[in-house]
């Protein structure tokens, strides 16, 4: 009789664990299955954090306003050029992913 | 891993017991770690791969090792699930691979799946990129990527046993791609930072010539054949007569060692092409061509500043190069004799070349008396035959009254 309760309770849990992952596994599919020559709607906040990014990594996007001005864009493509991309200057999935803004490229596209 | 699974199974079983409160943190727990396994794997913060010494722009022999630094992160073979580790990627002449997929296996992108922190490398001599690129267990890289800038290596052929000196170079002494010669004509070699010394001769930083005709380069990391392609020096010459039938040729230089070995890193001139034209074969002009300063005779007074204008009967300008029948380009001798007629005009002060296809110049001249003449060379600056040449005129330059 316990031995059922357990079992019942072991089975309740296993479907539970099963379907869990499988949500889990939903936003994992949405970052792999990203284009990554997508170039997705960022908003200013998200333009600010990639241009920290880029002058984390040594160059110089400008003023960090969020807006991407030609200043921003050669700061893009010098890191492009540094880190093996092609040299496009566009803030695509790939760029946001290089920064490590994989977040924001999985945000922007729901 | 397997002890790892025990444990987590022992705990659920006990949580089980224990009510469902606990089970439901257990599921919370265990949804958590699924979502960090699934999603990008985080790196450690400050994490940096790096070459550890190739620098951007390094000349590597073919075969040459990398060693892959890693700083605040550990290598931890494919399939170990280990938190802050990962292993190496090194990517060849190729773009950065899309971030959030597993990485490519081809020969652009290079895994070192079993931890391996060198790597032996052969690439074809030339120029090519280098970027390491840390995967997870998965081989996906982490986030944010742990990947090194891209670096460019100058792969430069290997050659034998004897290392040459650093800076050192062959090269031809005034022989110029392009040039054109007599079918006999001397070469002189030149050599930079090593010595020059005979075949069989142990002294360091030196070797002997090697002249390549019409040929590529032989396998670097053995001894230089021994044939009308490959003329030896190895009585230590700096210089060669050679002879080449009319036409198109190939001249390269390359330095070898005692045994007549190439040197590593191997040192070779650049190829170069020279054209032989055989001096009874000269570009034929017409009868009656003439060639004649316009306005100016033997004995004419001229200002130090003047424009000369050269006149040319019966036959047509055209540039260097253009081969043309009936034409030529202008040379202007100044202070000199006929250079010899079977051979290019120089090039210097005493000849200046007018290869453009130009009909006139502007000369400054000191005051004095000068002999100037005119001749007329062909698409190779060699005059024609019989040669389109001016009288030589003698002309008194004086100061000019302004």
């Amino acid at each position: 009789m316990k031995n059922l309760v357990i079992a019942t309770l072991a089975a309740a849990a296993l479907s539970t664990t099963l379907t869990l992952p499988a949500t889990a596994q939903g936003s994992a599919s949405t970052a792999a299955s990203l284009n990554m020559a997508a170039v997705p709607d960022l908003d200013r906040e998200d333009v600010r954090v990639v241009q920290r990014g880029l002058r984390d990594k040594g160059m110089d996007p400008g003023p960090i306003d969020g807006v991407v001005g030609p200043l921003t864009r050669q700061a893009v493509q010098a890191f492009q050029t540094r880190y093996g991309m092609k040299p496009s200057g566009a803030l695509d999935n790939q760029l946001l992913f290089a920064l490590g803004d994989a977040d924001i490229a999985v945000t922007a596209a729901r | 891993m397997q002890i790892f699974n025990k444990v987590a199974n022992k705990h659920c079983a006990t949580a089980l017991f224990l009510g469902s409160s606990l089970l439901v943190a257990a599921l919370a727990g265990s949804v958590s770690v699924a979502r960090a396994q699934s999603g990008p794997t985080p790196s450690a913060a400050g994490a940096d791969v790096y070459f550890v010494d190739i620098k951007d722009g390094a000349t590597v022999p073919q075969k040459f090792k990398v060693h892959f630094g890693l700083k605040n992160m550990g290598v931890a073979p494919a399939g170990s699930n280990r938190p802050n580790s990962g292993h190496h990627h090194l990517l060849i002449d190729t773009y950065l691979p899309p971030l959030n997929k597993p990485i490519p296996n081809d020969f652009n992108h290079l895994h070192f799946g079993a931890g391996q922190t060198e790597a032996d490398i052969t690439l074809k001599p030339g120029k090519h990129t280098l970027q390491l690129l840390l995967g997870d267990k998965s081989h996906v890289p982490h986030q944010p990527p742990v990947m090194s800038p891209v670096i460019h290596v100058n792969v430069v052929q290997s050659g034998g046993p004897t290392a040459s000196a650093p800076g050192a170079e062959v090269y031809f002494v005034e022989l110029k791609d392009g040039a054109v010669v007599a079918p006999k004509f001397t070469v002189h070699f030149g050599v930079k930072s090593m010595g020059v010394a005979p075949a069989g001769s142990d002294r360091p930083n030196s070797g002997h010539h090697h002249l390549l005709v019409d040929t590529d380069l032989p396998t670097l990391d053995q001894p230089i054949p021994n044939d009308f392609n490959h003329l030896h020096f190895g009585a230590g010459q700096t210089e060669a007569e050679v002879s080449l039938k009319p036409g198109e040729h190939t001249l390269q230089l390359l330095f070898a060692d005692k045994d007549h070995i190439p040197h590593t890193p191997p040192l070779y001139s650049k190829r170069i092409h020279v054209r032989v034209v055989d001096p009874s074969k000269r570009t034929p002009s017409p009868p009656g061509a003439k060639v004649y300063f316009v306005g100016l005779h033997d004995g004419s007074v001229i200002p130090e500043h003047v424009t000369l204008h050269f006149g040319l009967t019966k036959m047509g300008v055209a540039p260097a190069g253009i081969d043309r029948p009936n034409s030529g380009h202008h040379h202007l001798l100044i202070d000199t004799d006929v250079p010899p007629l079977d051979r290019p005009i120089p090039n210097d002060f005493h000849h200046l070349h007018f290869g453009a296809g130009q009909t006139e110049a502007t000369v400054n001249l000191p005051a004095g008396k000068h002999t100037l003449q005119l001749l007329l060379g062909d698409a190779h600056h060699v005059p024609h035959n019989p040669p389109v040449m001016s009288e030589r005129i003698t002309v008194t330059v004086t100061k000019s009254s302004q």
